[in-house]
């Protein structure tokens, strides 16, 4: 280590602020150099002169209470609503994410008209595959709906 | 509790625990605003400003850095703002809570506070950017690497900084006892002889 280089670290050596490395590289340079080691001297002296008459101040109490009566601590909490609305809105995105897994799964058994190139049965085989699981879910919506309907009209005894 | 424990409880909605980061810190923010400031009213207002600036930023400490270091940036900032917009009327000499030195004589224990009231005046006096790394450095402990993170500089200029900071602070402090008007004939004590 040059003088020139171990200027840079004068100060983080006076602090014990290097690493392993470059303690050795400083302590070994000190050793040799007397004027690196006159001037790592003084930042000490003066280091250990300014912390013992490092001014000793008592906050005034009120920067507490003023700073706790300035802040809003209800700032960082999630409000219920918010929370609510990202829950629903992960339903629906799961829900979607269903019915177009079933549409894929529907749509593998268009592989074999496909592959045995008899494509004019492909539209027909199509139209069936979609209709199939929108007729599905119309027929559970009707069955729910006669069930809402028994509920609405039923009359004690 | 450790600072990063505290900031997660807050961030979860326990503001209230705010109490104890202001409790760990305040007296470091308003012995580093006074440095500034040289005025204790001031630096009361600085330490708040800063609390209460670093509360409604906290969202923001990405805990890559340590949290002290995170809110001496905000408070080093917001003191050379201060500085930047108005110097101070006058400057007040602080009351100082380590008068009462049984070692020392009344005679010695006010020379001390004379060269403390020079020094922080000396201080104060200097460009910003050697002030700061001085008071973080001498005043606050802070190694030169955690001023680096301060101040945004790489950690050779803080080193620079050093060096050319304690220079000027010491050229200051002998020009002001070497003479000129109001030369004061009392010895100084032996601390200033230190700074060579």
């Amino acid at each position: 280590m040059t003088c020139y280089r171990s200027q840079n670290s004068w100060h983080s050596y006076v602090k014990n602020s290097l690493d392993e490395a470059e303690l050795h590289e400083m302590t070994a340079h000190l050793l040799l150099c007397s004027e690196c080691r006159s001037l790592v001297s003084a930042i000490r002296e003066t280091a250990g002169t300014f912390a013992n008459d490092r001014v000793i101040l008592t906050p005034p109490l009120e920067i507490k209470l003023n700073v706790m009566m300035a802040i809003d601590k209800h700032k960082y909490k999630k409000s219920t609503s918010s929370s609510h609305l990202f829950e629903l809105k992960n339903w629906g995105l799961s829900m979607l994410a269903a019915g177009l897994l079933l549409f894929a799964l529907n749509l593998t058994s268009l592989v074999s008209p496909l592959a045995s190139n008899h494509v004019t049965d492909l539209n027909t085989v199509l139209g069936k595959q979609m209709a199939l699981p929108f007729h599905k879910m119309s027929q559970v919506t009707q069955a729910v709906l006669r069930e809402i309907d028994s509920f609405t009209t039923y009359q004690p005894k | 509790m450790h600072d990063d424990e505290i900031i997660r409880s807050i961030l979860q909605g326990n503001g209230e625990r705010y109490d104890d980061i202001v409790e760990r810190y305040q007296t470091g923010l308003y012995r580093t605003a006074y440095y500034y400031t040289q005025n204790i009213e001031d630096a009361r207002d600085l330490t708040q400003e800063i609390l209460i600036k670093a509360y409604n930023y906290l969202a923001g400490f990405n805990q890559v850095s340590s949290f002290s270091t995170w809110l001496y940036r905000i408070a080093v900032n917001h003191c050379i703002d201060w500085c930047r917009k108005k110097k101070p009327l006058y400057v007040e000499a602080a009351y100082l809570d380590n008068l009462s030195d049984q070692e020392r004589s009344p005679e010695d224990q006010l020379l001390q506070q004379e060269l403390t009231s020079e020094v922080q005046a000396a201080v104060a006096c200097l460009p910003e950017i050697y002030s700061t790394v001085l008071i973080l450095y001498y005043f606050e402990d802070f190694s030169p690497q955690q001023i680096a993170e301060i101040v945004d500089a790489p950690k050779r200029t803080v080193e620079t900084r050093l060096f050319r900071a304690r220079k000027m602070l010491r050229d200051k402090l002998h020009s002001g006892s070497s003479g000129g008007e109001g030369y004061d004939l009392l010895p100084k004590p032996k601390q200033l002889a230190q700074l060579r």
